[in-house]
C-alpha cells in the first residue's frame, strides 16, 4: 500500500523494526529509480531512534585526523595560509621549454579542532603547473557567486552566447537585483541589469559588438583614468556623480556604473575575473 | 551548535552501520540524498561521479580535472559549463530547503547566524574528504552502545 502523505509514511515507518528498516533502505538504494523521500524518511526515523541511545566512536579521532592530513600533505598539494585564499600561477619561459614554478607555504599542523578549517584551505588553494606547450592555456573560467541577482545576470549573459568573464561575482551586501533584461535590436544584443540597496544603484550592461555600431557612454568633463586587471584595460570615468567603468573583451563591450565610491567599483571589477585574491 | 569532526564521524558511522557496507558509491548516494539532492537531477549523477573521482584522486582539480572527467562519461560528452551549471543548480535547490543539522555534519559553515552555502568545489571536496577520513579509520571502529 503506497502512502502518499509524508507524515503518514513517517508514522508507518516508525512502526517497523530497525533491522527491517535497514533491509528496506539497502534494497531501495539498489534500485535504478530510488525513492528519494523514502530513503530520507528511513534515515530520519533511524536517527531519531539512536538519539536515545547514541553509539560511541571508539576510534581515536585526533590520531585519524593527523594521519589523514599527513596523507593529504604528501600528495604535494600544500594548504594555503589560514587567512587568505591564493591562486598563484608563475611561468618561466626558456628557449626550449616552459617551466612552472610552485610556491609552497608552510602548512599548519592539523588537529581534530581545526580539521574543517584545514579542509577549507585544501579546497581553496590551487597550484598549477604548465607543461611545455601549455603556456597559452588559461584556467577555464567558472562563474561562482552567492548572490542570486548576479547569478541571474550571468544566466542572461550566457543565454546571449557570451562565455567570457564579464559578470561580477561580488557586489556589496544588501544590493538586490531590481531588473535584468535582454534587448535585441537589429544586430545589437545587450543585457542590462540594475541592482540597488535602496540608496545607491549599480547599472550593468554587456553588449555584443556590431562592427558598424558602437556603444555610447556619456561622461562629464573630468578625465578618464585606466585600471588594468587580468590583462584588460578598464576605463573609469564620471558622469553626474556616478562612477562608470567600461571595457571591451574580444567580442563584447561592457560597462558598470555605480553610485558608490571608486574603491567599491574596483572591487566589483576584480570580482569579474576571480573570487580569489591576487 | 556547530558540528565537530567527532559529530561528523559519528554520523558517517551511523550511515555505514545501517547500510551494512562501505561501498563508496552507495555512501556517496546516501550522503547526497540526505543533503537534499534529488536523484532526478543531472547534477546528482555529476556530483556522485565527481565525489568518487575526488576520493580516488584527492589531488584532482575541480575545473581542470573533475568537470572534464565527468563530461567524458557521457555520449555526447557534456561540457564543463553544463556540468558546473547542473551541479550548482542542484546544490542551490537543496540549500534552499536544507536541513541544518545534516548539512552541519559536512559543512559547519552552513550553520549559525550567517550560514554560508558551499561552492561546487567545496561541496564535492568536503564530502569526499569526510568519506575518505572515515574509510581510513573505520577498521579501528568498534560499535559500542551506551
Amino acid at each position: 500500500m503506497k502512502l502518499n502523505n509524508v507524515a503518514s509514511r513517517r508514522e508507518f515507518l516508525k512502526t517497523i523494526p530497525t533491522q527491517e528498516l535497514d533491509e528496506i533502505l539497502q534494497a531501495e538504494l539498489r534500485k535504478e529509480n530510488i525513492d528519494d523521500d523514502l530513503v530520507r524518511l528511513i534515515l530520519d526515523v533511524l536517527e531519531e531512534r539512536e538519539a536515545d541511545r547514541p553509539v560511541e566512536i571508539s576510534v581515536e579521532v585526533a590520531t585519524a585526523v593527523e594521519k589523514y592530513t599527513t596523507y593529504l600533505d604528501g600528495l604535494g598539494k600544500e594548504p594555503a595560509k589560514p587567512t587568505r585564499r591564493w591562486s598563484v600561477v608563475l611561468k618561466v619561459a626558456s628557449a626550449l621549454v616552459v617551466v612552472g614554478l610552485l610556491f609552497f607555504v608552510v602548512p599548519q599542523a592539523a588537529n581534530a579542532e581545526n580539521f574543517f578549517e584545514m579542509l577549507a584551505r585544501w579546497t581553496d588553494s590551487i597550484f598549477e603547473f604548465f607543461s611545455p606547450g601549455d603556456d597559452n592555456k588559461q584556467p577555464e573560467y567558472v562563474f561562482e557567486t552567492d548572490h542570486p541577482g548576479l547569478q541571474q545576470i550571468y544566466d542572461a549573459v550566457v543565454e546571449l552566447g557570451v562565455t567570457e568573464p564579464v559578470v561580477p561575482m561580488w557586489v556589496p551586501e544588501e544590493y538586490e537585483l531590481l531588473e535584468c533584461k535582454t534587448t535585441s535590436i537589429s544586430r545589437d544584443k545587450s543585457v542590462h541589469a540594475v541592482l540597488s540597496n535602496e540608496r545607491d544603484t549599480i547599472f550593468f550592461r554587456v553588449s555584443i559588438i556590431d562592427t558598424k555600431n558602437g556603444v555610447n557612454i556619456y561622461k562629464d568633463e573630468l578625465g578618464v583614468i585606466t585600471y588594468e586587471h587580468n590583462g584588460t584595460t578598464h576605463y573609469i570615468m564620471q558622469n553626474l556623480n556616478r562612477q562608470i567603468a567600461t571595457w571591451n573583451t574580444e567580442k563584447n563591450i561592457c560597462s558598470v556604473a555605480v553610485d558608490c565610491q571608486e574603491d567599491i567599483l574596483f572591487e566589483i571589477l576584480k570580482s569579474i575575473y576571480t573570487t580569489e585574491e591576487d | 551548535m556547530r558540528s565537530t569532526i567527532e559529530d561528523t564521524l559519528r554520523h558517517v558511522q551511523f550511515l555505514n552501520r545501517h547500510l551494512n557496507t562501505f561501498d563508496l558509491q552507495c555512501m556517496v548516494v546516501v550522503v547526497l540524498l540526505e543533503l537534499g539532492i534529488s536523484t532526478k537531477r543531472d547534477g546528482f549523477d555529476y556530483m556522485k561521479n565527481g565525489i568518487i573521482l575526488l576520493c580516488e584522486d584527492p589531488a584532482l582539480l575541480i575545473t581542470k580535472g573533475v568537470y572534464p572527467e565527468i563530461g567524458k562519461c557521457y555520449d555526447p560528452p557534456v561540457s564543463n559549463m553544463q556540468v558546473e551549471h547542473s551541479i550548482r543548480s542542484a546544490v542551490s535547490d537543496a540549500w534552499s530547503q536544507h536541513n541544518s543539522r545534516v548539512w552541519g555534519y559536512y559543512f559547519p559553515d552552513s550553520t549559525g547566524s550567517k550560514p554560508k552555502k558551499p561552492t561546487n568545489a567545496e561541496f564535492m571536496t568536503r564530502i569526499a574528504r569526510v568519506l575518505e577520513l572515515w574509510q581510513g579509520c573505520r577498521k579501528e571502529v568498534s560499535y559500542e552502545t551506551k
